[in-house]
């Protein structure tokens, strides 16, 4: 007893840092509609600031004020230069430019900084009382007792003020805001800086707490303070605090009864059976977040569709670039002769590469670009298919195609039964439950030593032969290449007459509006499980030719950066065109490799590159289609 | 639209085709001249979670390759260190290795930080018959995957022996609570640390793993305390350790702490503070060493930090390969990929900033020394004080 309520005080401890970094999501969320990754990296540079001005010879107190001007003013900027030109951009966009915002963010200040984590300092941290077997600092009532104020300050500016009430007004609808002679530039603006001068303060209280800072701390903590805000309910403040809570007493919980290493294991698995029976979060209203999170209150329909904007009306559209299936994989055949060309290896290995990617992100195209369900874990999809494909190849010793079909039919089923975890949701917390099935698989192949050989990963794959072709080996790199050519090629073709076909118009159906599609009697759930099992096959198929690829696996493949550079691909190509998917998956497979003379700054170019991209085609290089 | 079709056509074919854009050196390789300096490729995560380590193999390795530069180079040649940033990712460990495999200039490879990574290239790097040595991988199947894998570091399974000496005799734990990183490396010193403290009659009484991301171990602290050890061992990296002892203090300011050569660096008691005092460690690698005494005060100059084990194993990375071409050439020969690697394996015991590496027939080194070390007041000293 005494051991579970010391597990619940600690629980409630880091709960109260969540909290803190959740406000910051919540407000933005409320009053701009987007979900701000960079948040994380904001949260960062706070810190760093308020480290450098001690380092300068400030005293804290007056260090903490500066951090937070100076984050401000970023939070500002970010919003002017990168996220106002974007408003005629479909919504995953602004989304995904905040996160090429926290590549370069991140990688800025590992080149000021250091990579190194540095200390703190934290005077408050001295005060210590044990109660059990846990304890409470200085620093913990320091947090809770901002958190209760930034609360009460929040919630007074939101229903007191003309602002507040304005920012509000805002985000059920813009365009009426705007029409009834609100700022709504200046205001959002505003609310950017508001939510930067929230991060500074999580950024230094967090430091505080752990009395250092290090310059990758942006992710992890921002991770779970989206998490925590949208287990509250996003636009929620009070329900940011709430979920922030019960966020860290489950955490505790699941170290204290199964084990540190299954921490983030129970809590995705609890978030997603929460969400599961309230999908608005527990203090959200479900009136707000039904259809299209907050715009949801005012009758804006879906906000999956990506050809209308933030408002509810239609978006302008650009040139788009399509080819039929045919075309596309006539083009890609020409790709067969590149081994003739004198080119190494090396060449061969990231042009594979970029072709396993492609396969990927034709199968995201089917379930994300054209039926709309945004699912940003893929990563863990592809994961199950390497590892699928590693037992049939190693254990059970089949052929090459048999090992493609067993991982691409095997994942498929397996993503259909993740299909029926996340088709009942809608709005932005589709976007979360996938996230958490995409963390929990990583998990899982992590934590499942027995079967998957844990943080060590498999060993010695082998590169099957093929059955078709006889006892011909296929274990150069110049026959595997071929060999992830021929698939991709199927898959294009699959694929592109999926899409032509009515199967295909009813997933664009479903995405621009899923209610009016199951008015019109459409099998809405079939429709999706079907995507589901198209993209499980893709994924199935990609994460053999990588096992054959790499002749290992482990889980560092399978983590979230994978799944947001496979987001990246489908949505810089152009949502839902397959010629998109090539395009940048071709793209953003290769800029690494080919930015690697510009070592430190290379993910600075690569998230300047990305954002360039979505700043001048916001509907992808491609076009939406 | 006709011709808007051709026009797509022709930019997806550019696109796709974007690998025929790579640099030309890559594609037209040249054969090696006498003069061309002695190409070292080296890799490891620069850039992301573990930056800070990747970036300690770089500066020690560029270090060796201009003194030994300013000393005139090997045979008149030059020696350069190519550095590759791998992100801690095997997939692009792998990219590297082939990168260097094609390149004829390269001639041995250093790297990586982790057994993941380093293992990831091993099969690529040994096809094209380049020597890889790497500084901390301590996976025991690393070294036995090819003839072409060394190591710098002792394999987990030498060194499980020195933390059981350490935990059951030196420190006399009866109850150990271990706690370690979850990775590759923590969970291989879990297991083999936990096999011989049974073996010598202690009990584990509780193993944890603990998690990169979150840096929040209070509910771990509880866990420990609940389970009453008459100690712990603590098999992580420093950052998290420094969160991990500081929140362990503050709850139990007695329980005595054994940890990993890992804490043997300064940043770990720069994070920890006066957290870090009294805590237990075995060490192959002394900055105040009288063999690596020159190496660190060069280092602390150069980069104004104190070496840790990270920058000194891969001073010593370099130095084996180094040594290697500098006895081909010795003897005549070319200085070639199958020529380093056979100097290397057939190489009387050399001296490194780290001590002693004399490579047996896996490419293991064999057993390095570890004296134990504690640390007081801020300071590293030796265990138990004299």
């Amino acid at each position: 007893m005494i051991e579970f309520l010391s597990q619940l005080l600690n629980g409630l401890v880091i709960g109260n840092v969540y909290a803190l970094i959740a406000i910051g999501f919540s407000l933005i969320f409320g009053v701009a509609n987007l979900i701000n990754f960079a948040q994380g990296s904001l949260l960062m540079v706070g810190a760093f600031v308020a480290y450098s001005a001690v380092a300068a010879g400030l005293p804290l107190w007056l260090a903490i004020p500066v951090s937070i001007a100076v984050t401000t003013a970023l939070g500002m900027a970010i919003e002017r230069v990168a996220l106002r030109p974007l408003e005629q951009a479909p919504w995953i966009a602004p989304l995904l430019a905040t996160l090429a915002l926290t590549f370069i963010l991140d990688q800025a200040a590992e080149i000021i900084w250091s990579p190194e984590a540095h200390a703190f300092p934290s005077p408050l941290a001295a005060y210590a009382w044990v109660f059990g077997v846990a304890f409470v600092t200085g620093v913990d009532l320091a947090i809770l007792a901002i958190s209760l104020l930034v609360m009460l300050g929040l919630w007074l500016f939101l229903t007191r003020s003309w602002t507040g009430r304005a920012l509000r007004a805002m985000s059920q609808d813009l365009d009426a805001a705007r029409q009834l002679g609100v700022p709504v530039e200046r205001l959002r603006q505003l609310a950017f800086g508001l939510g930067a001068a929230l991060a500074a303060v999580a950024g230094v209280m967090l430091a505080m707490y752990y009395q250092s800072i290090f310059p990758q701390m942006g992710v992890p903590f921002g991770l779970k303070g989206f998490v925590a805000a949208l287990l509250g309910g996003l636009a929620s403040i009070p329900g940011a605090v709430v979920g922030g809570l019960t966020l860290g007493a489950l955490e505790a919980l699941a170290v204290g009864y199964v084990g540190e290493s299954f921490r983030d294991m129970v809590a995705y698995a609890v978030l997603l059976v929460i969400l599961l029976f309230r999908p608005q979060g527990l203090i959200g209203h479900r009136r707000l977040d039904a259809l299209g999170g907050v715009g949801g209150a005012s009758g804006i329909m879906p906000s999956t569709s990506i050809v209308m904007g933030q408002g509810g009306m239609l978006l302008q559209s650009s040139t788009s670039l399509h080819l039929p299936a045919t075309t596309l994989a006539a083009v890609l055949a020409l790709l067969a002769l590149l081994p003739f060309t004198g080119v190494g290896d090396y060449v061969l290995q990231i042009t594979l590469l970029a072709m396993i990617f492609g396969i990927l992100g034709v199968g995201l195209t089917m379930l994300s670009g054209a039926a709309g369900l945004m699912f940003i874990g893929f990563a863990g999809v592809f994961g199950i298919g390497g590892y699928l494909a590693t037992f049939a190849a190693k254990s059970l010793g089949m052929p090459a195609e048999v090992t493609i079909l067993f991982a691409g039919i095997g994942t498929g089923a397996l993503a259909i039964a993740i299909g029926l975890v996340c088709i009942p949701f809608t709005g932005h917390v589709v976007a979360l439950a996938t996230l958490a099935m995409g963390l929990l698989i990583y998990l899982v192949l992590l934590n499942w030593i027995d079967v998957t050989g844990g943080p060590n990963g498999i060993f010695g794959i082998p590169r099957p032969a093929s059955l078709l072709l006889g006892d011909m080996g296929l274990s150069s790199m110049r026959a595997q290449y071929w060999q992830g050519l021929v698939v991709l090629i199927l898959v294009v073709l699959a694929a592109g007459r999926l899409l032509e076909s009515p199967i295909g118009r009813a997933w664009r159906a479903i995405r621009e509006d899923r209610p009016a599609a199951h008015a019109a009697g459409l099998p809405v759930r079939r429709y999706l499980l079907t995507a589901f099992a198209a993209a499980g096959f893709c994924a199935g198929a990609a994460g053999s030719l990588y096992a054959f690829l790499h002749r290992y696996i482990s889980p560092d493949s399978f983590r979230l950066d994978t799944s947001f550079l496979l987001v990246a691909i489908i949505v810089l190509g152009g949502m839902g065109n397959l010629t998109g998917a090539l395009i940048g998956a071709a793209a953003l497979a290769l800029l690494p490799e080919l930015l690697r003379d510009f070592a430190d700054f290379r993910m600075i170019m690569f998230g300047l590159l990305l954002f360039l991209a979505l700043r001048f085609r916001p509907q992808g290089i491609t076009g939406i289609r | 639209m006709f011709t808007k079709r051709m026009l797509a056509m022709g930019m997806t074919a550019c696109l796709l085709s974007a690998a025929a854009l790579l640099p030309p050196a890559i594609l037209l390789p040249t054969a090696a001249i006498a003069a061309d300096p002695l190409r070292i490729g080296l890799f490891g995560p620069m850039s992301g979670e573990r930056s800070a380590l990747g970036t300690r193999f770089r500066e020690a390795a560029v270090m060796y390759a201009d003194e030994v530069n300013e000393a005139g180079g090997i045979d008149g040649r030059q020696l350069e260190i190519q550095a590759e940033d791998s992100r801690g990712q095997p997939r692009e460990a792998a990219n590297i290795a082939q990168k260097f495999a094609q390149d004829p200039t390269v001639l041995a490879v250093i790297g990586g930080q982790t057994s993941t990574e380093s293992m990831a290239a091993a099969p690529i790097l040994s096809d094209a018959g380049l020597t890889q040595v790497s500084p901390t991988a301590s996976h025991p199947d690393y070294s036995t995957m090819s003839d072409y894998q060394f190591r710098i570091s002792n394999t987990q399974a030498t060194i499980s022996q020195v933390h059981a000496d350490m935990l059951v005799g030196t420190l006399g734990f009866k109850r150990i609570a271990i706690i370690y990183f979850q990775d590759d490396w923590g969970a291989y010193v879990n297991s083999s640390t936990t096999e011989r403290v049974v073996d010598m009659g202690a009990e584990v009484v509780l193993a944890e793993a603990m998690v990169p991301e979150g840096r929040d171990y209070r509910a771990l602290v509880t866990k420990v305390l609940a389970a009453e050890p008459d100690g712990i061992f603590l098999a992580s990296h420093y950052a998290e350790s420094a969160v991990f002892v500081q929140q362990l203090r503050q709850a139990a300011p007695d329980m005595p702490i054994a940890a990993t050569d890992t804490l043997n660096d300064p940043k770990f008691i720069e994070l920890a503070g006066a957290a870090a005092d009294g805590v237990v460690m075995p060490t192959p690698f002394l900055p105040s060493a009288a063999e690596a005494a020159a190496f660190s005060e060069a280092y602390q100059a150069r980069f104004d930090k104190v070496p840790d084990y990270y920058s000194a194993f891969a001073y010593d990375a370099v130095m084996v390969i180094a040594e290697a071409m500098k006895e081909v050439a010795a003897s005549g020969g070319e200085i070639t990929r199958a020529a380093v690697r056979d100097a290397i394996a057939g190489a009387e015991a050399r001296a490194g900033v780290s001590g002693r590496i004399h490579y047996d027939a896996n490419g293991d080194p064999e057993m390095r020394e570890m004296s134990l070390i504690t640390i007081e007041g801020g300071k590293y000293t030796a265990y138990p004080p004299s």
